[in-house]
């Protein structure tokens, strides 16, 4: 029973605060009077998510399009520059200083010009996404390419393992727990990749503009309401996704894993 | 014992790293085919690094060393090294580890099997074959460590201190696994370890070393006959050389010069 009680506590727990957050917040929309476009009441938002629903979940889809193509491109790409650079140390001094100017190089510049080459929408969109989540699995991926232990490197050494067997039979199974951490924390990133690139590039045609493109005109007409429903909407969007990306880890590493034990 | 070629030659074999001080200095020896040989002695020296020396892990610097007359080469079918830690492959199952050298030889998917069903057998770990490393005790893991060496049908075992991190009842229960095994398939061991007890239950011949730079400072025969079980820690005899090895080894901790031949 103890078990139940504390899994219940689980879910229990933040509710109750959640709860308390929103009331604390209704209720201070409420003594101060703030007028709707300054802070509208929880309510206010409610309502306006529901009204403006048909347009969020197309503007969502559109959004989430960007970051999905976004965030593949970086775990395919990711994954295959850590294996280039985990192949050498001489590529690893080489090239991955390189790989930090563009993780530094400040998206807010590169905006502009993907929209100058690619042209303003999906394209440009993913590019960014791509550009934000692409470090985190180039880091993660390389590190656990060349931390392989090192028994185990000398135990297939001995068997008279060749480079490519000792590279598919041991260091990229290895490096799988790092890989998905570098997914986990680029999949958290890749939502605000897509919002961010959408408030540079986004662009209206063919349909909806994304939350990012929405959050722009809402803010431009005072409709704060609605502004944050979207906000709430790309929060929402954001933990299905991360969620996605865990739920990848957990049938890869499940059986095998520490992180997976199921004691607590 | 026939002694015409020996398995194992080391000739004036010293090793440094760099420019570092000398690991091993003026080692000399020569192991025939079929024995049982202990390496003993203080921390530091070198142990562990005349080991992988001979496993080719890693080269003299100056000396040679002659396996069946010729210096060994990494990979080499014959000579399987056991890590002191059971160095299992987290995402593979018992039964996968145990075949994966197999694997990474070309061995056919058929005999790989009939291999790996034998050694699961003989290391009573069948029940655990579908199970993953973590799920497993320590000396679970190490047994199944012991299985995958076995499968390789080595002709020289390299083990450096394979049980020192399990309690002293696994560990002798291994011990007398491990003789029973070789019985059977005769081959040649180098045994790493801090244990004179293990070390005299296990050996036909002790090498006590000394540090500073590590040398052989005593070689020493084990009077017992095999096959040996539980009981034979019980007899005078084994109790007689379990004193009188670590009298030497007490000996090299003081200091002591010269060694006993």
């Amino acid at each position: 029973m103890s078990v139940r009680w504390r899994g219940a506590w689980h879910w229990l727990l933040p509710l109750a605060t959640g709860v308390l957050f929103v009331a604390v917040w209704g209720a201070a929309t409420a003594v101060f009077r703030f007028p709707s476009y300054y802070l509208p009441s929880p309510l206010e938002v409610a309502e306006a998510a529901w009204a403006e629903r048909a347009t969020l979940v197309r503007a969502a889809g559109s959004t989430v399009s960007g970051a999905v193509i976004g965030f593949l491109c970086a775990a395919v790409a990711g994954g295959l520059l850590a294996m280039f650079l985990a192949s050498s140390r001489w590529l690893r001094t080489a090239f991955y200083p390189h790989v930090l100017i563009v993780q530094m190089f400040p998206v807010i510049i590169l905006a502009p010009l993907f929209v100058l080459w690619f042209g303003a929408g999906l394209h440009s969109v993913s590019a960014i996404t791509f550009v934000i989540g692409f470090f985190p699995v180039v880091a993660n991926a390389t590190q656990g390419l060349i931390s392989t232990d090192r028994n185990m490197v000398e135990l297939f050494r001995m068997s008279g393992a060749g480079f490519w067997q000792e590279f598919w039979l041991l260091r990229v199974p290895y490096a799988l727990p790092y890989y998905i951490t570098g997914l986990r924390i680029s999949a958290s990133l890749a939502m605000i990749g897509a919002i961010s690139g959408e408030l540079f590039a986004g662009s209206a045609a063919g349909g909806t503009g994304g939350l990012g493109f929405m959050v722009i005109i809402y803010n431009s007409q005072l409709r704060t309401a609605e502004v944050l429903a979207t906000g709430f909407t790309a929060c929402l969007c954001g933990f299905l996704f991360v969620g996605a990306v865990q739920v990848v880890g957990w049938v890869l590493l499940r059986k095998w894993h520490e992180s997976y034990d199921q004691t607590e | 014992m026939d002694r015409q070629v020996p398995l194992v030659q080391l000739r004036g074999v010293g090793k440094r790293f760099d420019a570092g001080p000398w690991v091993l200095q003026g080692l000399a020896l020569e192991v025939a085919a079929g024995e049982f040989v202990s390496l003993i002695g203080p921390s530091g020296c070198g142990k562990s690094t005349l080991l992988r020396l001979v496993a080719a892990l890693s080269r003299p610097t100056e000396g040679e060393i002659l396996i069946e007359g010729k210096a060994p080469r990494l990979g080499e079918r014959g000579t399987v090294f056991l890590f002191q830690e059971p160095t299992l492959l987290p995402w593979l199952t018992v039964r996968r580890n145990i075949e994966i050298p197999l694997r990474i030889r070309g061995v056919g998917r058929r005999q790989r099997q009939a291999l790996v069903e034998a050694m699961l057998g003989t290391v009573r770990l069948k029940e655990a074959a579908g199970k993953y490393p973590r799920q497993l005790s320590g000396g679970m893991k190490m047994r199944a460590s012991v299985a995958r060496a076995l499968a390789q049908a080595p002709r020289l075992l390299l083990m450096d201190e394979p049980f020192g991190a399990l309690d002293e009842m696994t560990r002798h229960h291994l011990n007398e696994e491990l003789l029973e095994m070789r019985e059977r398939a005769g081959w040649t061991a180098f045994f790493v370890t801090h244990s004179v007890a293990e070390a005299v239950f296990l050996s036909s011949r002790i090498l006590v070393m000394a540090a500073n730079p590590g040398r052989i400072h005593a070689d020493l025969r084990v009077d017992l006959p095999y096959p040996r079980t539980a009981d034979t820690r019980e007899t005078d005899a084994y109790l007689r050389q379990v004193a009188e090895v670590t009298h030497v080894l007490r000996s090299v901790e003081a200091g002591g010069e010269g060694g006993v031949r």
